[in-house]
């Protein structure tokens, strides 16, 4: 078999496929996505005020830097409310979260653990690419925290040490605890979530991981058979050239709970 | 160009594209309904685009490269709303029950599958798109010789993959 006719082989392998979509139903999604667009102009306005709100909180003398609102420790259902990100539980026991911009990681965390949630926040900032004899190239943070990843070439017994440990769950039990309504995005262009603690399995918590870069977002090359790696929302402006450009992007991936991971 | 104009071109531009893109993203990630999700994505920002899309030396190519992105994000993601699967393990048991929602050489789609990504998005771009060398290097954003590299071995591997197959299938 010749060059040629295994060319011909495969194209022939596929040629019975063909688009059933009705063109009305494509320009209808293309608008879809236009108003998408608008967002960056919100999500820009929204951008400025937080670095206000960031900017005037640091020349007051105060350990909440960046705080709009306040959080009352005594008050369970108290709002923690900051310009990137917000934090509400509600009566359920239900913590609804909004992320606005990658500020403030390790506030969130806080927030997050003072209402029950055993959590890991990380976020990804411009870096280098790592590499350690050759073993690595630019690497996620997913495999900085949980496991390594694809982008390990290194010997198994050279791998780094990793605060946390995926745990394997299946899907139902992860949407059961994470949940992203109405498609997980807002109008200016916020990841919008809600967390319910109660439905996590003993001993399990949460990693979640913030970024603004799809590089820096990646979660497990093959998690086992039947178990859900994550789950995750981004919101996207597009820039002039056509192409996507990441806002926010949050994923939450099941871990074991332990000290040294979700505290 | 106004609006309307605009419309009748990017129809027609859909009209010649959508089964060879289709089939394009489909021989890179196995899965008919994930790619058509991909693919009607790609066309509906090809149309929210289509400015800058119509002007674009291979805009299937675009279309096609734009699938790809998403399933590679959607994927990173594991977002709920497309599980795009192993598509090797798919693939495999399209072959075993037969099950694909078109007709698809189970056979030929599981030796596709086997091959690794890279090599795929090339067969797709150079066979099922027939792009040539300089324009699927450009696409992919590799060198025109890694290009030929990787379909040279996808061959071999397709080759080697479905030489039994045709042999027995030959045979009285």
């Amino acid at each position: 078999m010749n060059d040629n006719e295994l060319s011909t082989m495969v194209r022939e392998s596929v040629a019975d496929v063909h688009s059933a979509t009705p063109i009305a139903q494509i320009i209808s999604r293309g608008r879809a996505v236009r108003a998408r667009r608008r967002t960056p102009a919100l999500a820009g306005a929204g951008a400025v005020l937080a670095g206000t709100a960031l900017a005037v909180a640091t020349l007051v003398p105060s350990g909440h830097s960046g705080v709009e609102g306040s959080r009352h420790p005594g008050n369970p259902l108290a709002n923690a409310r900051l310009a990137a990100w917000t934090v509400a539980k509600q009566a359920s026991g239900d913590i609804d979260v909004t992320i606005r911009q990658l500020r403030n990681p390790a506030g969130l965390q806080s927030a997050l653990r003072a209402d029950g949630l055993p959590v890991r926040v990380s976020y990804s900032r411009p870096r280098p690419p790592i590499r350690v004899s050759g073993s690595y190239r630019a690497r996620p943070i997913y495999e900085s925290l949980v496991g390594v990843g694809p982008g390990y070439h290194g010997p198994a017994d050279q791998a780094p040490q990793l605060p946390c440990k995926f745990y394997p769950t299946s899907t139902d039990v992860l949407n059961a605890v994470v949940n992203f309504p109405g498609g997980g995005s807002t109008a200016g262009g916020a990841v919008y979530l809600v967390i319910k603690p109660s439905a996590l399995p003993a001993g399990v918590g949460l990693a979640m991981f913030l970024g603004g870069s799809l590089d820096d977002i990646m979660l497990p090359n093959s998690p086992p058979p039947g178990t859900a790696g994550g789950a995750g929302v981004s919101t996207f402006s597009m820039s002039k050239d056509g192409r996507p450009r990441m806002v926010v992007s949050v994923t939450v991936t099941p871990v074991y709970a332990s000290q040294q991971c979700t505290g | 160009m106004g609006v309307g104009t605009q419309q009748l071109d990017f129809a027609e531009f859909y009209r010649s594209a959508a089964d060879e893109c289709l089939r394009a993203v489909l021989v890179s990630i196995g899965d008919q309904d994930t790619a058509r999700e991909l693919v009607d994505e790609a066309f509906a920002r090809a149309w929210a685009s289509w400015r800058t899309v119509s002007r674009h030396p291979a805009p299937k190519a675009w279309v096609v490269r734009t699938a790809l992105n998403a399933s590679i994000s959607r994927w990173r993601r594991a977002r709920r709303e497309v599980h795009v699967p192993d598509p090797g393990r798919v693939a495999d048991l399209h072959a075993v029950s037969g099950t694909s929602a078109t007709m698809v050489d189970p056979q030929i789609m599981a030796a596709l599958m086997r091959l690794p990504a890279r090599q795929r998005q090339v067969v797709a771009l150079r066979l099922i798109l027939d792009l040539d060398t300089a324009r699927t290097a450009e696409m992919l954003g590799i060198a025109p010789g890694t290009v030929m590299a990787h379909l040279g071995r996808a061959m071999t591997a397709l080759r080697h993959d479905l030489q039994p197959e045709l042999q027995r299938e030959s045979q009285p």
